[in-house]
């Protein structure tokens, strides 16, 4: 059973109410009109004729005959006013009738769409959750990606000086390394450098050697690829997150001071 | 699903990022070694020892660049490998063995007394890659692929200009190795007069080649700029005088032959003119003589001995020897405003100047506490360092890419040439011959 919001539920009321007593009109007006008939004063008047002469007799014929005639007219304009007034019984029942079907159609059409809102708020509904619940989503993520953030911060911040020290701990090594290979061609200039991009594999294994920038000493050049190659594998630390540091040096070579062993 | 994958792409790009933010660390090398170069010299196939001196062209080689001491040559034993051609070159086995590089090369006799030798160097430590043009020369580890003719007498100029191309090669800086030098050879007789010769020879001692053979003294002699001529005192006559003699053709010509001392010739760096010391005033005294006008300049002037004279590089000053301070000492003269300044200030004897190539410093003989040795003294600095102190050590003379010093020394009681390196490093005695050597001077490069 469909429930009827609380806005249709006056008009609802008045409506049964009017239909209440428009059948109550109908089925108990009618009858009560049908017995009042005009029958016993005729009848008496009709005794006393029989007693005056044929003039009055006439007369009095003519006056029955009027009276009737009247009484007939009356009759019939009464036959006629609750004809009518059946008829406008009759059309008021249609017209609230067609009200009725009017209402019920209304009825139904407020229900259909009232059905339909109500589908229409459910989808609407679903999509805002589901809105909400891809920001809820995104803003979790967001505050994970922070937090992981953060702890990373706070983690390399706590290790950062630490780390800094074994990485440039390493980075001396190297560089001792390197230079304990390196031989300085005799005839290079001091202020002459070149630079190598060196490519470490974990262990310190030299994968590759570029030339980036040349001193313009081909020797010299060579002499430091060579040196970088010798010292293969460089000193680099075991732990894999330290180590990232280290998969690719740039490495400046430069002979400002030369060693005679 | 999506949102996994997403989340697996975001993972994924982050690991890049990462990566890429540490990336190449940077470091900064300023210190090397000052060693030898470790190189093999593997004997070239069907080579034999036929070149002068009964060697075989890899022992040349071997020699001159040990001798340079720039490089440790190594020579596969009998056990090791030798490698003939470059697709032989095992790369691995000559790293594991300590050498940067490998000569291999062969000899093919092609005609009549014609020989091809082809020689490769190859780096050791270079990695190819992979194509046979190699696009960068950085990634050919080809470093000399060269092919020469000769006939057997020439075997020996062509082991020394290999050298040259070697140590150009791994030094970056020109070889002397095909270079010669000029020297007095004195034979002492004990029943006869003793003879004076003049002789050039490789740098090496071996080739040597009389210019000249006299019963009187020969003195001083001087390479031209352009190696083609030498200039010399010769006491011919019982006089001294300057000569200049043209090497190709043997013909010399007397310079100046004033009454007194004539000496000490040098070449000006063009060659048009001769430094040279006369007594024309009384007292020694530097001129300077025009070659082609014959025009002679008086440059110092004074009761002192001035001698020695050493043009700079660039032509614009002279080093030489004066006593006017009490000690020979050494003075620089400068031709724009005739200006002289002391410029040694340590030791009791400073003599014999020569510049290095770069005018920045100069090679002298050098006392202190009674020792007689070669110093060089940075004009910039006025540092002076001592390269070797034997007591006899004397009349040096500067290889042309002033890596070498060549001079006279005293062994066995005999005057016999040694080398010492610019830096002090290497010191090497030549192979002594008959007689006396006394007054290397050093040529200039003399290939074109």
């Amino acid at each position: 059973m469909p429930k009827i919001p609380s806005s249709y539920q006056v008009p609802l009321a008045i409506a049964v109410a009017l239909h209440i007593l428009l059948i109550a009109f109908l089925f108990i007006h009618i009858p009560t009109k049908n017995y009042r008939m005009p029958g016993p004063i005729s009848k008496t008047e009709s005794v006393k004729a029989v007693a005056v002469n044929a003039r009055q007799i006439n007369e009095q014929v003519a006056k029955i005959k009027r009276a009737e005639r009247r009484k007939k007219a009356v009759e019939r304009a009464r036959v006629r006013r609750a004809e009518a007034k059946v008829a406008a019984a009759k059309r008021a029942r249609i017209r609230e009738q067609k009200r009725v079907a009017i209402l019920k159609a209304q009825q139904r059409r407020i229900k259909k769409q009232r059905a339909l809102e109500k589908k229409h708020l459910a989808q609407l509904k679903q999509k805002r959750q589901k809105a909400l619940r891809a920001e809820q989503k995104a803003l979790q993520d967001k505050l994970l990606k922070q937090q992981l953030s953060a702890e990373k911060n706070q983690l390399s911040k706590a290790s950062t000086s630490q780390m800094r020290g074994t990485v440039n701990r390493y980075k001396a090594q190297i560089l001792q390394a390197i230079g304990q290979n390196w031989l300085v061609p005799g005839g290079a200039n001091k202020q002459l450098a070149c630079i190598y991009l060196i490519q470490l594999a974990p262990g310190g294994v030299v994968l590759n050697v570029k030339l980036v920038h040349s001193s313009g000493n081909a020797a010299l050049d060579r002499s430091a690829r060579v040196a970088i190659y010798k010292a293969s594998p460089l000193p680099v630390p075991k732990d894999a997150a330290l180590f990232d540091n280290f998969r690719e040096l740039r490495l400046t070579v430069s002979p400002k001071t030369v060693v005679t062993q | 699903m999506l949102m996994r994958h997403i989340r697996l792409v975001l993972i994924v790009l982050g690991i890049f990022f990462s990566l890429s933010a540490n990336a190449a660390l940077d470091l900064e090398l300023t210190q090397g070694i000052d060693a030898a170069v470790p190189i093999a010299i593997v004997p070239f196939v069907n080579e034999k020892p036929n070149v002068p001196g009964k060697q075989t062209i890899t022992q040349v080689i071997t020699n001159d660049l040990q001798n340079s001491g720039q490089f440790r040559v190594k020579t596969p034993g009998l056990l090791g490998q030798m490698p003939t051609t470059l697709d032989q070159v095992d790369i691995k086995y000559w790293q594991k063995r300590g050498v940067d590089d490998v000569l291999i090369g062969s000899v093919k006799k092609i005609g009549f007394n014609r020989y091809r030798v082809a020689v490769q160097l190859v780096n050791v430590f270079t990695k190819s890659d992979g194509t046979q043009k190699h696009k960068d020369a950085e990634s050919n580890p080809t470093l000399v692929n060269l092919s020469f003719d000769v006939n057997k007498n020439g075997f020996r100029d062509l082991a020394h200009h290999i050298s040259d191309v070697i140590y150009q090669k791994l030094t970056g800086v020109r070889g002397i190795f095909s270079t010669k030098v000029a020297y007095i050879l004195v034979k002492k007789n004990k029943h006869r007069a003793s003879k004076y010769l003049l002789e050039i020879s490789d740098v090496d001692g071996f080739n040597p080649q009389t210019l000249l053979v006299s019963k009187q003294p020969i003195m001083s002699p001087a390479w031209s700029p352009n190696g083609k001529n030498l200039a010399y005192v010769s006491f011919e006559g019982h006089r001294a005088s300057i000569y200049l003699q043209n090497l190709a053709t043997g013909k010399r010509e007397v310079v100046t032959d004033y009454p007194g001392i004539n000496g000490a010739p040098t070449f000006s760096p063009d060659g048009t003119k001769l430094a040279l010391v006369l007594t024309r005033t009384g007292n020694p005294k530097i001129y300077s003589y025009d070659l082609a006008s014959g025009k002679l300049t008086q440059l110092t002037h004074g009761y002192s001995i001035d001698t020695e004279p050493a043009w700079a590089p660039n032509g614009q000053s002279l080093l030489f020897t004066s006593n006017r301070g009490g000690t020979p000492q050494i003075y620089r003269y400068n031709f724009a405003d005739k200006n002289i300044v002391r410029v040694t200030f340590e030791g009791n004897y400073n003599a014999r100047a020569s510049f290095l190539p770069n005018d920045k410093g100069f090679i002298m003989m050098h006392r202190e506490t009674g020792m007689f040795g070669i110093a060089r003294e940075n004009l910039e600095t006025g540092n002076i360092q001592v390269l070797v102190q034997t007591g006899a050590d004397e009349s040096p003379s500067v290889a042309p890419n002033g890596k070498m010093i060549i001079y006279a020394t005293e062994y066995g009681e005999r005057g016999v040439l040694a080398m010492v390196s610019v830096d002090g490093r290497i010191k090497l005695r030549l192979p002594a011959q008959e007689g006396s050597v006394r007054e290397p001077a050093w040529s200039p490069f003399l290939t074109v």
